[in-house]
């Protein structure tokens, strides 16, 4: 059990069943009872259907990079320290979006372009009561 | 019923740029509202509608338009105020055309002032709603522009260098404009000299960030003929906005701009051949080279090539931000765009006046990616 690195989410009752889920190593969202459709941002109808049934289903982990960023400047305090840092726009095999610093400790990847590369869900805080996912390289 | 050629732009007012110590968002708002009245040779009892942008540094947040009305001393037959960054200009300006084409009210003053500059404003938010962004460091204004640039250089294969290009137009404009808070003209070496800020996007790829105020004054085309100015005829306008993100396959292409500009061509009947000179809104330099492509001066992934060779210079084939822009003149979130556009259509723009510049677009983006705006300025 490790607390979590960076700033921790602030949690609501819609949001909760995310951040426990990875607090068990799993990357849960919202998939609609009425059409099957799979929402991110989490929200509380479905935003294909307006259903407000849903499942919280177990997703792969596993990803695309769309976009990568590089932060050379740190916009909060709790990011000041992590400069330069990693961010990109994941493309989920299950279809979301969402966007994750890189679980990046060496700095390995700063100077690489790593769109299309493929990442994993990595959880911080695994074993706490809440976890963050963030995400990782697959190496090759 | 069209909206086309019924109202139009009497009067402009802006304060001075840049960092004005000492001064209030409310002060500059008020300044812009009285030069602005002495540009349409309007006195206040003429206006009649206030709209107004709260600045970042406004506490009274989307109360504003009490505060200012009353710091003004004007009892309005309609006001509002609206917080959409950098759409706020166009969109107050289409809200008070439609205002005047149903009768709600005869002259209305679009206000903003903000004192972002010396307020120490950041524009460090970040997006999401729930679960914010900013929780994997995904913070600030620069961050989602970063995203269009990074997928555009992917899909498109545009460079660094072409955006350098639309920091160098901007900036050669704001030297030949006395009121421009960064004047020294730049070439794209300096560009890719600078700092990177958020990968793909560079110091010189960010706009500024100012203090100062800036007053539009909109009435019916018959009313501002009568008027101190040649009236600036509101020929077309349109708007289209997205609210999802993550959820929008090409959201960072912001599709949505290119409805807005489609519906402002078409009200106007007017086409992209048609337009001399363009205020295009350039909170980062990406911005601009998604404009020209959404507008169709280009092809989709042409804009990188399009900027190229002086073209979007004064003397090339399409002037854009002919005052600076937000990069270069000031960052007044585009209401200096509209005021570039009326001041290039009345012919009074000195030095960087373009030639036979009867048709201006004017463009405004704002809430990160998220909401769009055109308008179609025309000379009476």
């Amino acid at each position: 059990m490790t607390p979590i690195t960076k700033p921790a989410p602030e949690v609501n009752d819609l949001t909760r069943p995310f951040w426990q889920a990875a607090g068990r190593g799993q990357l849960r969202m919202q998939k609609c009872a009425a059409c099957g459709h799979i929402r991110f941002p989490i929200g509380p109808v479905c935003t294909n259907c307006l259903d407000e049934r849903a499942e919280w289903v177990q997703l792969s982990g596993q990803g695309r990079v769309l976009s990568h960023l590089v932060f050379h400047r740190g916009y909060s305090a709790a990011w000041k320290p992590h400069v330069p840092y990693s961010v990109i726009m994941v493309q989920l095999d299950e279809g979301p979006r969402m966007f994750s610093d890189l679980v990046d400790p060496d700095r390995k990847y700063i100077e690489t372009d790593l769109v299309g590369h493929c990442v994993q869900v990595w959880f911080d805080g695994l074993g706490q009561d809440m976890a963050v996912p963030r995400f990782k390289v697959v190496e090759p | 019923m069209s909206v086309s050629g019924r109202t139009a732009i009497a009067g402009v007012g802006a304060t001075a740029q840049g960092t004005l110590s000492g001064r209030t968002a409310l002060d500059l708002g008020a300044e812009a509202f009285k030069r602005a009245l002495a540009d349409a040779g309007l006195r206040k009892q003429d206006v009649d509608g206030l709209l107004t942008m709260p600045g970042t540094t406004s506490p009274e947040g989307s109360l504003h338009y009490l505060r200012l009305g009353e710091a003004l001393g004007i009892n309005p037959r309609y006001t509002a105020s609206l917080t959409m960054g950098g759409a706020t200009a166009g969109c107050l300006v289409q809200i008070a055309v439609m205002v005047i084409a149903a009768g709600l009210a005869t002259t209305v003053a679009c206000v903003f002032g903000d004192t972002a500059k010396t307020g120490g404003v950041t524009f460090n938010r970040a997006s999401g709603g729930d679960v914010n962004w900013g929780l994997w460091g995904m913070l600030g204004a620069a961050a989602n522009s970063g995203i269009a640039a990074d997928r555009h250089m992917h899909e498109y294969g545009t460079t660094s260098r072409q955006l350098a290009e639309v920091a160098v137009a901007c900036r050669k404009h704001a030297s030949m404009n006395e009121h421009a808070v960064m004047r020294t003209p730049i070439t794209v070496a300096d560009h890719q000299a600078s700092r990177m800020i958020v990968r793909p996007l560079r110091l010189l790829d960010c706009c500024l960030i100012s203090d100062g105020g800036v007053c539009i004054i909109v009435t019916s085309a018959e009313r501002a003929r009568d008027l101190a100015k040649p009236p600036a005829v509101i020929a077309g306008v349109g708007q289209a906005h997205t609210t999802m993100n993550l959820e929008h396959e090409k959201w960072w292409y912001v599709p949505h701009q290119k409805q807005a500009l489609a519906d402002a061509f078409r009200m106007a009947k007017l086409g992209p051949k048609d337009v001399k000179v363009a205020q295009l809104y350039d909170n980062f330099t990406i911005s601009v080279i998604l404009w020209l492509e959404h507008a169709g001066f280009c092809k989709e992934g042409e804009g990188g090539p399009f900027v190229e060779g002086g073209r979007i210079q004064l003397g090339g084939a399409l002037p854009v931000n002919t005052a600076g822009g937000n990069l270069s003149e000031s960052y007044m979130e585009g209401w200096l765009h509209v005021v570039e556009g009326v001041r290039q259509v009345r012919g009074e723009c000195g030095q960087r006046q373009v030639e036979d510049a009867h048709t201006c677009l004017v463009t405004g983006r704002g809430m990160s990616l998220n909401c769009s705006n055109a308008m179609l300025l025309q000379r009476a």
